[in-house]
């Protein structure tokens, strides 16, 4: 009875974000991770809260930091920070990144996210501030966003929704609008560590897309994961090496026609 | 056992992802002894005559009596006769000689009219050419025609290997001659973009965006812009004969929609035998 009333609720949050979207007009940018990288929804890192504000993470405080290059093009570079503190069944995470340089196109961007945990499920709201700098030529532009999600885990499964960019307010005339977009997945957890993920993503004006993922823990320290985006067709893989309270992160993400993207991330977490 | 299993599948899995991104690529091989060199399958503006540029390329004279030509279809005799072609010597077979010779009036070589011709579709053919015993010795297979009496023309790279274009020659053709085209595939896609940012508003200030590109001649040209998560946006050129050019931007997608404020990135692709490829970024402003 009380599944039914999970599923009820996710499905109600599906519906309302479905609902939402066709009501926002011109939009900017995308406001998602770029690269192809597999996302462990209950031992997730604060860098990925901003983004899917339902999931866990099993320290009580988290740092990290990342470095993100695209396609080998010297303008494209990510430079993020985050944290992430939990105390009891909540988990309150903030983040700030910069994408572009300054000189001819830089997107700064703050987030907040908060959950809670009620029994098997964990519900999330997150923020985020935009602001676009250009050149000279051109003023810059600047927004507010919202994401809501939800997960439901049990022993052996997890249940993830994402919405994103819903309930913009404009607080200038002009100001610009993100593309809402809908993310869902569902993890199988066996008993040896193996974690296997299939996700669905729609986005406005987008195909909508799939994806296919792993992680294993080869060893104590070291976990290796790889995802399969369908739309468009990429592929990721990487690794985690955790030291003591201290997590060295790499990933790599091939897009077939523009190439590569590389990241470097470091976490310290208590 | 089953974390064993898991690993296997985790291995498997990633390996048979990664197999499936990467396309294949050919390279044309290098052919020694009587070549073709250059073809006009187009003849306009009063050149009344196809042609086709024989060349030997080997260290000696070889007879081509009893040889042929011909398109995809059909072959023709060259010569029933003795017919030297001296190392290093260029040799033409024209539909018509005289009405060749009438419009080329600098040619001083050789110029064969063979008994029949297989005429050479504009829109793309294969030429052959076919020794005594039938065995073909070189062909060349060209989907489309430069106009304005614009041949195609052979050159070898340092390598060996063979690449065809159109002819670089200002008057359109070097029948006879060294030829003209030279492909550049090391120098890579020159793209210049302006202005950038740009803001395609509707404001009558920078709506557009031009891009000027310079690829290697010969093979064809792509232009296509994607936006930042990897998504084809718009398709400028595709197929395109490879010509230096430019071409506008309105800032829209496929579908005619104006695209978001943001980086996207636009990616030039020249292939032939080879293929070369080049990035560049541009900005919606607002």
């Amino acid at each position: 009875m009380r599944r039914v009333g999970v599923f009820t609720y996710l499905s109600i949050i599906i519906i309302l974000c479905f609902v939402c979207a066709p009501i926002f007009g011109e939009s900017f940018g995308d406001d998602v991770p770029f690269a192809a990288g597999f996302i462990n929804a209950r031992n997730a890192q604060p860098l990925n809260l901003v983004y899917y504000p339902c999931t866990d993470i099993q320290s009580t405080m988290a740092v990290q930091t990342s470095y993100t290059s695209l396609y080998e093009l010297s303008e494209l570079t990510e430079n993020r920070i985050g944290f992430a503190v939990k105390s009891r069944s909540f988990i309150v995470a903030a983040g700030f990144s910069s994408f572009g340089q300054s000189d001819y196109c830089l997107q700064s961007c703050g987030d907040m996210a908060i959950s809670v945990k009620l029994y098997k499920l964990r519900a999330g709201i997150g923020a985020s501030y935009q602001r676009i700098s250009f050149s000279e030529t051109y003023p810059p532009v600047s927004l507010i966003s919202t994401n809501a999600g939800v997960s439901y885990a049990t022993e052996q499964f997890t249940l993830y929704a994402v919405s994103r960019n819903i309930n913009q307010p404009s607080y200038t005339m002009h100001s610009p609008k993100l593309h809402p977009e809908i993310e869902g997945g569902l993890a199988y957890h066996s008993g040896n560590g193996l974690i296997s993920q299939v996700q669905a993503m729609c986005m406005r004006h987008r195909k909508p897309s799939a994806a296919i993922g792993q992680m294993y823990p080869i060893e104590k320290i070291l976990d290796i994961n790889w995802l399969l985006v369908l739309s468009p067709v990429r592929f990721g893989g990487g690794f985690r090496i955790t030291k003591g309270n201290v997590i060295f992160g790499y990933r790599y993400s091939h897009h077939p026609v523009l190439g590569g993207i590389h990241t470097v991330s470091f976490s310290i977490f208590r | 056992m089953g974390r064993c299993l898991g690993y296997i599948i985790f291995v498997t899995g990633g390996i048979a992802a990664l197999l499936s991104m990467y396309p294949a690529t050919s390279c044309a091989q290098s052919v020694s002894g009587v070549i073709i060199s250059e073809f006009l399958p187009d003849n306009c503006n009063g050149l009344e005559s196809e042609w086709i540029e024989l060349y030997n390329n080997s260290s000696s004279s070889v007879n081509i009596q009893g040889w042929y030509v011909g398109d995809e279809l059909s072959f023709k005799s060259i010569s029933d006769s003795a017919l030297y072609i001296d190392a290093g010597v260029y040799l033409i077979l024209a539909q018509d000689a005289e009405a060749f010779l009438a419009f080329y009036s600098f040619f001083t070589g050789t110029v064969i009219e063979p008994d029949g011709w297989a005429i050479l579709n504009n829109s793309g053919d294969i030429v052959r050419l076919a020794d005594e015993y039938g065995d073909i010795t070189d062909s060349v297979a060209y989907n489309a025609c430069f106009g304005d009496n614009r041949s195609w023309e052979r050159s070898t790279s340092e390598t060996g290997d063979s690449f065809w274009g159109p002819s670089y020659d200002e008057s359109g053709s070097t029948p006879g001659e060294d030829n003209s085209f030279f492909p550049k595939f090391d120098s890579g896609i020159d793209i210049t973009v302006s202005p950038d940012p740009f803001s395609p508003d509707g404001d009558g200030f920078e709506d557009f965006t031009t891009i000027i590109y310079a690829p290697p001649i010969g093979g064809s040209f792509q232009l296509l812009i994607y936006d930042i998560a990897g998504y084809q946006v718009r398709t400028l050129l595709e197929s395109a004969q490879s010509l230096p050019g430019e071409i506008q931007w309105d800032g829209r997608d496929d579908s005619g929609r104006r695209l978001d404020i943001g980086i996207y990135i636009l990616f030039a692709r020249c292939a032939d035998e080879r293929v070369i490829e080049t990035k560049k970024t541009i900005v919606i402003a607002r």
